[in-house]
């Protein structure tokens, strides 16, 4: 498992995660996280190179989507239809408007979020 | 001697039975004048009797024959009927009967008394008789109820009595009715008297014969006798009755003794076979012992189901030499040195090897004949040995056929020296097929031939192959003892294999939990599962894997638990993937930590039922059917 940070001139940044998310990975991640959404306008996790999604992966998307409502930047998660990370996001009520089919989506739905929010 | 003073009555007749003459002796026993007898007929002095059988018999018999030869009468005598002897000639005209008559009190008496002293001797002799017959019938009698039985028995058949009733002692030591005949049982009181129980001998009480009964240190009961009242029976013998008061509470006291034993020896065995065998998804096992018919005591039969190691059932069914504690002793000491032996690598023939040197030192043990068989649950493969056993019963799912498993044969334990082999065999299970081990209490009888009763198993068992596997196991024992007629003790162990599995086991680190995904998501796809369906059921087992090492280190850090994944395409339900997860500890409500809450939302979105069982550790069992999503 990976996650790669990538910043982008447009104030978004992009967290890029690969491999398996899971119980043994997550949980090592998450104190990294809070720093991570602070002074950018927009963060998108994508989760297309994920090959395993679980309810901590859930744990992650839910813990990010509470830093960026508490400092501002919109959020979104790319898991295209058929992806597991789609299926377990669905289950657990997390889907609608959050997630996005591909990257160009996610990011326009992050930065808007952000304008609309700001 | 002259006419008058002979000892014997004598007179002359003529031929019609006139009387020409009599001698005074004669005339005393009859105790009439000369004169007023002369001239009479014969029949005249004789009893009605006398006189009839004279004239029809005697007189033409006399004239006939010439003589007849001491023929018993009866004169009328002065003082009542004398019986007399009759001997008389007829002289050569034909004319003249000459008689004499002679008394036959004295000899009558004698006579008697012979028939007396032989009727004695008889009933002496009888006697002994009855209380050998006694004694005998005490002696064959098996147990308390059984010696009480034959003990009334022998009261009203060889001893005489119309009717007898025992009394016994009760846990509290009160004597009780516990056996009668010719009489209702509890009709009769006991005779109220301490003393009369103390007496070592036979005493008439009444109408009736108290018989105490006398243990080697106790009174052991009393017999009560009632004597036949009918004309010509012989009076109740108080010494016979004595003797055998002495010899049934001999027979009690041995009784006693022989039910202690035995009831020591049934409570061990029972405590042994009770135990209940090991579940698992991977099989399933259903035994039963069935004690013998004719013994009290117990046999050395039993069975046993165990792991050798974690994924090979190691099923035994065996029989030892003899009956009652010492059987059932050495049946323990050989069961616990079976599980002992096996394990990892070491396989029937070595088993077989090893226990050969256990009964050297277990005389007891030695010519047990056992049956033993492992069962590789991953793969279905068998390897068993019989030690001069009964072939195990293979029945096969597939087509309901059963054969026996004639491979793998060798004498029985400790029956050879040390140079020859055990062998083993194989066979290869496939899911839902069955193997049936039984003690040959099952098939064996005295008037059938084995290869018979052997076949009778296997038909038998080919037709209860579709029944539940307890339920065939009840089938099987109730068809094949429904004659009940000599049976011996029997085991019948019946085991089923559910199929191929899966299996791995973690540390509650869960450090190696991806691993055991991709191998699960490898052997699901390996046996035809669809993808989709594959990547609900890893993800399922996944999370229930989580669930378990949260719980199963029950809250404290560094704590290493087992958590196992198992996956079975079941026999009775190939549509169905059964996934179970095992841990330690105890499962909390699952809301404990949102995360958990979430993977328990996850599972149930993804397979078609959810079941946690609490027990040794807790089992989650999650059902997926195949063929089709959730929706």
């Amino acid at each position: 498992m990976t996650l790669q940070r990538v910043d982008r001139d447009d104030g978004a940044r992009i967290l890029r995660a690969s491999g398996e998310l899971d119980v043994v990975v997550v949980p090592a991640l998450l104190p990294s996280v809070t720093g991570l959404v602070d002074g950018v306008s927009a963060v998108v996790l994508d989760l297309t190179d994920v090959t395993f999604f679980d309810s901590s992966g859930v744990r992650l998307v839910d813990r990010l989507m509470r830093e960026c409502a508490r400092a501002g930047p919109g959020f979104r998660v790319v898991a295209p239809r058929g992806h597991p990370a789609r299926r377990v996001l669905e289950i657990v009520g997390l889907a609608g408007s959050l997630v996005a089919e591909d990257l160009a989506a996610a990011l326009e739905g992050a930065l808007g979020a952000a304008r609309t929010e700001s | 001697m002259s006419w008058d003073d002979a000892p014997s009555g004598l007179l002359s007749l003529r031929r019609d039975g006139t009387v020409l003459d009599l001698n005074a002796t004669l005339l005393g026993w009859l105790g009439r004048g000369r004169d007023d007898v002369l001239g009479a007929r014969f029949g005249d002095l004789l009893s009605v009797g006398g006189r009839i059988y004279w004239e029809t018999h005697l007189s033409p018999l006399l004239h006939v024959e010439g003589r007849v030869d001491e023929v018993a009468l009866e004169l009328k005598g002065g003082t009542g009927r004398l019986p007399v002897l009759l001997t008389a000639t007829v002289d050569d005209a034909g004319e003249l009967v000459r008689a004499a008559l002679t008394r036959t009190t004295m000899r009558a008496r004698f006579e008697r008394e012979l028939v007396a002293a032989r009727a004695a001797a008889e009933r002496s002799e009888a006697q002994v008789r009855a209380l050998q017959a006694t004694t005998a019938a005490l002696s064959r009698a098996v147990g308390v109820d059984a010696v009480g039985q034959a003990l009334v028995e022998a009261a009203v058949g060889p001893l005489g009595a119309a009717a007898a009733t025992l009394w016994l002692p009760d846990a509290a030591q009160r004597l009780q009715a516990a056996a009668a005949r010719g009489e209702a049982l509890g009709t009769q009181a006991l005779p109220e008297s301490g003393a009369v129980l103390q007496e070592r001998r036979a005493v008439p009480l009444d109408d009736r014969v108290l018989v105490p009964l006398h243990g080697s240190s106790t009174p052991q009961g009393a017999l009560s006798l009632r004597a036949r009242a009918d004309a010509g029976a012989d009076p109740l013998d108080l010494e016979v009755l004595t003797a055998v008061g002495q010899q049934a509470g001999l027979a009690l006291d041995r009784a006693q003794l022989y039910e202690q034993s035995a009831s020591v020896a049934r409570e061990l065995q029972h405590s042994l076979l009770a135990v209940e065998p090991p579940t698992d998804a991977r099989f399933s096992v259903a035994t039963t012992y069935r004690p013998g018919v004719e013994a009290l005591e117990v046999g050395g039969d039993w069975y046993d189901v165990f792991l050798a190691d974690d994924g090979v059932l190691s099923v035994v069914v065996g029989d030892v030499v003899g009956r009652g504690l010492p059987a059932a002793s050495a049946m323990g000491q050989l069961r616990s040195a079976v599980r002992a032996v096996a394990g990892p690598g070491v396989g029937p023939a070595a088993l077989l090897s090893r226990l050969d040197r256990f009964v050297e030192q277990v005389e007891a043990a030695g010519m047990a004949t056992l049956a033993y068989a492992e069962v590789d649950l991953a793969t279905g493969l068998v390897r068993y040995a019989c030690a001069g056993h009964p072939p195990p019963l293979l029945v096969t799912a597939a087509d309901g056929a059963a054969r026996l498993l004639w491979e793998g044969r060798s004498t029985p334990l400790g029956a050879f020296g040390p140079a020859m082999r055990r062998t083993e065999s194989q066979v290869q299970l496939a899911p839902g097929d069955r193997l049936l081990l039984y003690t040959d209490g099952l098939f064996e009888r005295r008037d059938r031939p084995l290869d018979e009763g052997l076949e009778m198993v296997r038909r038998e068992a080919a037709e209860l192959g579709g029944l539940e596997l307890g339920e065939a196991v009840r089938g099987l024992t109730e068809r094949m003892l429904a004659d009940e007629q000599g049976r011996d003790d029997v085991c019948v162990l019946l085991l089923s294999w559910a199929g191929a599995t899966f299996e791995r086991h973690l540390s509650a680190d869960l450090r190696r939990l991806s691993e055991v995904r991709a191998d699960l998501a490898r052997w699901l796809v390996e046996r035809g599962v669809d993808v989709h369906v594959e990547q609900d059921l890893v993800l399922a087992a996944s999370e229930a894997m989580a669930n378990a090492a949260e719980h199963g280190n029950g809250g404290r850090p560094g704590t290493r638990v087992t958590v196992r994944a198992r996956v079975d395409v079941r026999v009775d339900r190939p549509d169905e993937v059964v996934l179970s997860v095992h841990d330690v500890g105890r499962w909390r409500t699952p809301t404990v930590s949102a995360e958990r809450g979430r993977g328990m939302q996850i599972i149930a979105a993804l397979v078609d039922d959810v079941v946690v069982e609490a027990g040794n550790g807790t089992t989650v069992v999650l059902r997926r059917r195949l063929g089709g999503g959730t929706s």
